[in-house]
C-alpha cells in the first residue's frame, strides 16, 4: 500500500499491517508525531476512526458539516447535559473545524506542571525549537486588522476603554478568505489544519493513514503491545462493517484525543494499574453570554476571533478567597442552528432575537479548570464513555464571574440587552440588572455551555499512582506504548491548546525515536 | 460532606418524582394512541429511530418552544423532526436512548406542576406554561431534559435554509449547493426502503 491516505474502500482486502510505529488518531497529536517520525525515516501508519472529508466533500452548511465532522454528530454531552462535547471524527481530527488561534503554552503552566506534577524536560528551553518550527511551518502569526470583523472592532474597543488588557490573537492562517466557516471546515485550505500541514509532509515522507480505522483492542506480551485489532468502519451507516484487520508494530501511540484517549486505555483494562487513568480530566468549561446591538455585527464571517483579552487569565484571591478571573475573553462565532440552541430564549422572545440575527452577538470565556475540582472520564458498563465533571464551589465561582465580566463587556461594546447562554432565561437591559447573577444557577445545566479543549485523563508525572505517563510519553509499565496528545496535560493548558500539543509531539517525537535507536 | 449527601437526596427525590410521574403518565396517556397532531400542515415525518408518539411529542414541544406566525417557517417545512431523527441514527445507542429518556421526561412534566395530563395532550398555552416552570426548577435531572431537547430543535431548525430569509443569513459564504454525505444519502435511501 502506497504512502497517502486511504479510505474504506481501499481497506476492504486488508487483514494484517505490520509497520515501525502506529499511531491512533490524526489529529494535532497524531499528525504531528506522524511528520516527526516518519521525517527521521520511520515506517508510520496513522489510525483514523472517521472519514476523510477534503475541501470537494465540504459544503460550508452548518448541519451537514456537523454531521460530517463532529463526533457524536455534535450531540455528545457531558453527565449532566449540561456542556457540549465538540470534537473531530475525521481525518485530520478537531483540527479540521477548530478556529486556529495558537498559543504557547504559558509559562506559568510549565512551571505548575513541572513543580506540581513531577513533569521533567517540557519547560520552554525544550519547547521553544518545536514552537518556533510549528509556528514557521503553520504560519502563525497575529491577526491583522483585516481579520477583525464588527464584532471583533467592537470587542477590542471596549476592552481598551474599560482599560482590560488584551492582545491580537495569534493564529494559523494564510490566504483567508474571511468566509467564517472555520468551524465548518475551510474549503480554501487557508485555515492550517492537519490536513494541510503535517499529514501531507507526513505523507511525504512515506506515511500512511488509514481512515474509516478505529482502533478497538490491543494484546499485549508482557510489557510490550503487539497487535492492535482494528474495525474497518461502514462510512454511510457510521457502524463498524463487520471487517477488521490487525496491525503489528513496534511501538504504538495512541493520540485519539483528550475525550477519547484515556477511554481507549481503559478499555485495554489498564485501569486496574493505573488509577489516575482517566482522571484529572480538564475542558476548559466555557460560559458564553449574547447581546442584542443596533448595528449590524454580521459575527458568523471573517475570522472567529482576533483580538482576546487576557486581563483576567489567571484566577486572583485576597487572602485565600476567590476575587476574580480565571479565564481568556474572546468574541464568539457561531452560525445560526448553534447560536439558537445555546439562547435560553423560547417563542416570541427567541423570534424577536433571531430575526435581529446581524445585530446579535456574543463572547465566550475560555476557563481554566481548577485543578483541584477536575473532571473524569469513565467507562460506562457498555464499554462507552462518559464525561463526568460535575462543577466544583470554587468552579462555580469563576464560571459566574465570567459571566459578570462578559456582561459588563457587552454593555461596554454598546448592546442593548443581552443574555446568558443557559437554562434561565435572564434578560439584562444594563449593568444595572446584574443583581439577577445571585439567583444564576451555575450546578449542572444551568449554564449551557461547549468544550472543545479536552484535556487530562492520562497526566504525565513520575508517579504511577498519580500519573499514566511519564515525562518520555510513555504508559508507565510498558515499552512501547505512548500517549501523545493533551490528554497527557495535567491540568488544562489554560488557553486553546492546540499549539501545546503539537509541541508536546515534537517531544514525544524524540522518546518515541529512542526506542529504535 | 453534608451538602454533597443533601444534593444526593435532592436527585433522588427528583429521579423518584420524575420516575412517578413517567408511571402516571404511561397510564394516563395510553389510553389515547396518537393521530398527526397537526393535519394539514405538510405530511407527517416519516422517521426510523422515533416512535410515532415521539415525533408527535417532538413536533409539540417545538410549537411550544419556537417562535410561530409570519414569517417562520413551520416545523414541517424546516424539517425538524426529520433531521433529529437523521442525525440520531447516526449516533450512538447511547446518545439515542438518553435522547429518548429526555423526550420522557418532557412528556410527563406537567404532572410535577399539576396538570393531569401529559405534554402532548396539553393546549398550547398550558404547554408554554410548562416550560417556562421547567425554566425555574433546581432540579438537574429536569434541566438535563428540557435543555436537550429545546437545543437539538433549535439547532436543527434554525440550521435550516428555510428559516435563513427570517433571520438575514446569507448562508453558505461561496452559495455552494448542498454536498450530502454518504450518510444522508443512506438515511434517505433507508427511509425509501422503508415506505410500504
Ligand atoms: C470547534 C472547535 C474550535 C477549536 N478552536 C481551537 C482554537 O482556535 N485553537 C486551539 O488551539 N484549539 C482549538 N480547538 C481545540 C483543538 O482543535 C483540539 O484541542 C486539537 O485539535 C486536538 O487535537 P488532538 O490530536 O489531541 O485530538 P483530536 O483532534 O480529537 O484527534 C484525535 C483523533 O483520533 C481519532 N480517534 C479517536 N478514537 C479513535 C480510535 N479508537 N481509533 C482510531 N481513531 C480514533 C478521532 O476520530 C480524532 O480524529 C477547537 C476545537 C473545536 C472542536
Amino acid at each position: 500500500m502506497k504512502p497517502g491516505i486511504h479510505e474504506q474502500q481501499d481497506l476492504q482486502t486488508l487483514h494484517a499491517y505490520t509497520t515501525q510505529v502506529c499511531i491512533i488518531g490524526s489529529g494535532c497529536g497524531g499528525a504531528t508525531l506522524a511528520q516527526q517520525l516518519a521525517k527521521k525515516g520511520l515506517d508510520v501508519v496513522v489510525l483514523e476512526r472517521g472519514g476523510y472529508y477534503p475541501p470537494e466533500k465540504m459544503d460550508q452548511n452548518e448541519l451537514n458539516m456537523q454531521g460530517k465532522l463532529y463526533g457524536g454528530r455534535g450531540l455528545d454531552t457531558t453527565s449532566d447535559g449540561g456542556n457540549t462535547l465538540l470534537y473531530g471524527n475525521n481525518v485530520g481530527g478537531a483540527s479540521v473545524h477548530y478556529w486556529a488561534d495558537s498559543y504557547r503554552t504559558p509559562q506559568y503552566k510549565l512551571d505548575e506542571w513541572q513543580e506540581q506534577y513531577g513533569v521533567r524536560n517540557h519547560q520552554t528551553r525544550d519547547l521553544e525549537p518545536a514552537f518556533d518550527a510549528l509556528e514557521r511551518e503553520i504560519s502563525i502569526h497575529e491577526a491583522p486588522d483585516s481579520l477583525f470583523n464588527p464584532l471583533n472592532q467592537r470587542f477590542r474597543q471596549a476592552s481598551q476603554s474599560l482599560g482590560w488588557h488584551g492582545h491580537r490573537v495569534p493564529q494559523a492562517r494564510t490566504h483567508c478568505q474571511k468566509s467564517g466557516h472555520c468551524m465548518q471546515g475551510c474549503i480554501y485550505g487557508a485555515k492550517q489544519d492537519q490536513t494541510v500541514t503535517h499529514l501531507p509532509d507526513a505523507i511525504e515522507h512515506g506515511a500512511r493513514v488509514f481512515a474509516d480505522s478505529r482502533a478497538e483492542s490491543l494484546s499485549f506480551e508482557g510489557r510490550r503491545a503487539k497487535r492492535l485489532r482494528v474495525s474497518l468502519m461502514d462510512r454511510k451507516s457510521n457502524r463498524p462493517s463487520g471487517q477488521e484487520y490487525t496491525v503489528e508494530a513496534d511501538v504504538f501511540v495512541v493520540a485519539a484525543g483528550g475525550f477519547s484517549s484515556s477511554h481507549f486505555l481503559l478499555r485495554q483494562g489498564l485501569g486496574d494499574d493505573l488509577p489516575a487513568l482517566g482522571r484529572h480530566f480538564s475542558m476548559n468549561p466555557s460560559t458564553m453570554v449574547y447581546g442584542l446591538f443596533e448595528e449590524d455585527m454580521r459575527q458568523w464571517r471573517n475570522i472567529p476571533a482576533a483580538w482576546g483579552v487576557d486581563e483576567f487569565l489567571q484566577r486572583q484571591e485576597d487572602e485565600g478567597r476567590y476575587r476574580e478571573g480565571g479565564y481568556l475573553l474572546m468574541p464568539n462565532q457561531i452560525h445560526p442552528g448553534a447560536l439558537a440552541a445555546t439562547l435560553p430564549l423560547k417563542g416570541e422572545q427567541l423570534g424577536e432575537w433571531m430575526a435581529q440575527f446581524p445585530q446579535l452577538a456574543g463572547t465566550i470565556a475560555w476557563m481554566d479548570d481548577i485543578p483541584e475540582e477536575l473532571g473524569e472520564i469513565r467507562m460506562r458498563r457498555d464499554g462507552g464513555r462518559q464525561v463526568h465533571y460535575p462543577y466544583g464551589a470554587l468552579t462555580r465561582q469563576v464560571l459566574k464571574d465570567s459571566v459578570a465580566k462578559q456582561l459588563e463587556m457587552l454593555f461596554a461594546m454598546g448592546a442593548r440587552k443581552a443574555v446568558i447562554s443557559g437554562h434561565q432565561a435572564m434578560m439584562f437591559n444594563s449593568m444595572d440588572d446584574m443583581a439577577q447573577l445571585d439567583d444564576l444557577a451555575t450546578g449542572g445545566g444551568g449554564l449551557i455551555m461547549a468544550s472543545p479543549h479536552p484535556g487530562g485523563g492520562c497526566r504525565m508525572g513520575d508517579d504511577p499512582a498519580q500519573s499514566v505517563v511519564g515525562s518520555d510519553h510513555r504508559v508507565h509499565g510498558y515499552d512501547n506504548l505512548f500517549v501523545s496528545d493533551s490528554s497527557v496535560f495535567p491540568t488544562s493548558s489554560a488557553l486553546d491548546p492546540s499549539l501545546s500539543i503539537m509541541a508536546f509531539s515534537h517531544m514525544a517525537a524524540n522518546h518515541v525515536l529512542e526506542t529504535f535507536s | 460532606m453534608v451538602r454533597i449527601e443533601l444534593k444526593r437526596r435532592k436527585l433522588l427525590k427528583g429521579a423518584v418524582l420524575v420516575a412517578g410521574a413517567a408511571l402516571a403518565g404511561y397510564q394516563i396517556g395510553r389510553l389515547r394512541s396518537p393521530g398527526d397532531p397537526f393535519p394539514g400542515v405538510g405530511p407527517e415525518p416519516d422517521t426510523l429511530v422515533f416512535t410515532r408518539r415521539e415525533a408527535a411529542l417532538l413536533e409539540h414541544i417545538g410549537r411550544a418552544i419556537l417562535p410561530s406566525g409570519a414569517p417562520w417557517p413551520s416545523l414541517r417545512d424546516a424539517e425538524v423532526v426529520q433531521r433529529l431523527d437523521e442525525e440520531l441514527l447516526f449516533t450512538d445507542d447511547h446518545t439515542r436512548s438518553e435522547f429518548s429518556l429526555a423526550l420522557r421526561g418532557v412528556e410527563n412534566l406537567p404532572l410535577l406542576y399539576g396538570y393531569f395530563d401529559r405534554f402532548q395532550h396539553l393546549a398550547l398555552d398550558d404547554q408554554r406554561a410548562v416550560m417556562e416552570r421547567a425554566e425555574q426548577t433546581r432540579s438537574e435531572l429536569i434541566r438535563a431534559a428540557t435543555n436537550g431537547v429545546r437545543m437539538a430543535i433549535n439547532l436543527v431548525y434554525f440550521g435550516h435554509s428555510a428559516t435563513w430569509s427570517a433571520i438575514q443569513y446569507d448562508g453558505p459564504f461561496a452559495q455552494l449547493p448542498q454536498h450530502l454525505s454518504q450518510q444522508r444519502t443512506f438515511y434517505r435511501s433507508l427511509q425509501q426502503e422503508a415506505q410500504p
